[in-house]
């Protein structure tokens, strides 16, 4: 009898806790308080880590996707189901927060620019994955279409990266080649946000593909009777 | 404490929408494996002579 597959969900969870609880006094009272934007740059923190979680969920689809196109392995397409799931999370998360920042700091909740748009498309890349595992019937065929679109939507990830560089855009740039353009103080709670939110991250993929063997258990079995 | 209202309402919105997809997630599971062990309890009751 199959057991829950409880240990990674748990250790990344515990470390998502840890993290968790040591980033607010980071975040909040270790690095300063940014002159020009004041207390709106903090939103940065938590900002940015939820982009990289989405591009680290996309591109964990992409590579499940070409799996799956390659091997027709159904757990590759579980894999990759669940990790575009946890990534249209963070997707969402970043859109609101990156919302709330360019509120005080640019006048406006949103603006056409070239980072923004690329990273919306990616969203709604990611929404249409999900809604093609609801909505068409024929698993295989659902499997598929979305394994293409998975494939797709990382290919998008490059170009949201680098917009700053292409195009000329409102968006600030943090990351300058392998540089970060942060005082010390700041740039290490940074890094310990991404720490955290890619432990999150995990967490919560892991939990989402225990779901998902479940669901495949119980669909199995109630087909066997 | 400029912008503080900005600050708050991007990290409430952040902290509510990982917490809630944590417990649908975890609701979900429970309901799935209750599901699943009583389904077991079913097969090994039909099996046993």
């Amino acid at each position: 009898m199959p057991q829950r597959p409880y240990i990674p969900p748990f250790v990344f969870g515990i470390l998502a806790l840890i993290c968790l609880s040591i980033a607010p006094y980071l975040v909040f009272v270790y690095a300063g308080i940014e002159k020009e934007m004041g207390l709106a740059q903090k939103i940065f923190y938590y900002h940015v880590p939820s982009a990289f979680s989405m591009f680290l969920g996309s591109f964990l689809c992409f590579v499940f996707s070409i799996f799956y196109l390659w091997k027709r392995d159904k757990n590759c397409d579980l894999w990759a189901a669940c990790s575009a799931e946890v990534s249209l999370l963070f997707g969402t998360l970043v859109l609101i927060t990156g919302a709330i920042w360019a509120k005080p700091i640019w006048g406006a909740w949103w603006v056409w620019d070239a980072q923004l748009t690329l990273t919306l498309i990616l969203w709604l890349i990611l929404a249409a994955y999900h809604m093609l595992r609801t909505y068409i019937e024929d698993p295989v065929q659902s499997a598929r279409f979305r394994a293409v679109l998975g494939i797709i939507g990382f290919l998008n990830v490059p170009f949201i990266h680098y917009a700053t560089k292409l195009w000329r855009t409102h968006h600030p740039e943090v990351v300058r080649g392998e540089e970060i353009s942060l005082p010390p103080d700041m740039k290490m709670a940074f890094f310990f946000c991404v720490i955290t939110f890619f432990a999150l991250f995990f967490a919560l993929l892991f939990k989402r593909v225990s779901l998902a063997k479940a669901r495949d258990e119980l669909e199995s079995l109630k087909t066997e009777i | 404490m400029q912008h503080l209202e900005y600050m708050t309402a991007a990290y409430i919105i952040i902290w509510a929408a990982i917490l809630l997809y944590f417990l649908s997630l975890s609701k979900r599971e429970k309901a799935i494996w209750e599901e699943l062990r009583e389904l077991r309890a079913t097969i090994t009751k039909n099996n046993t002579p």
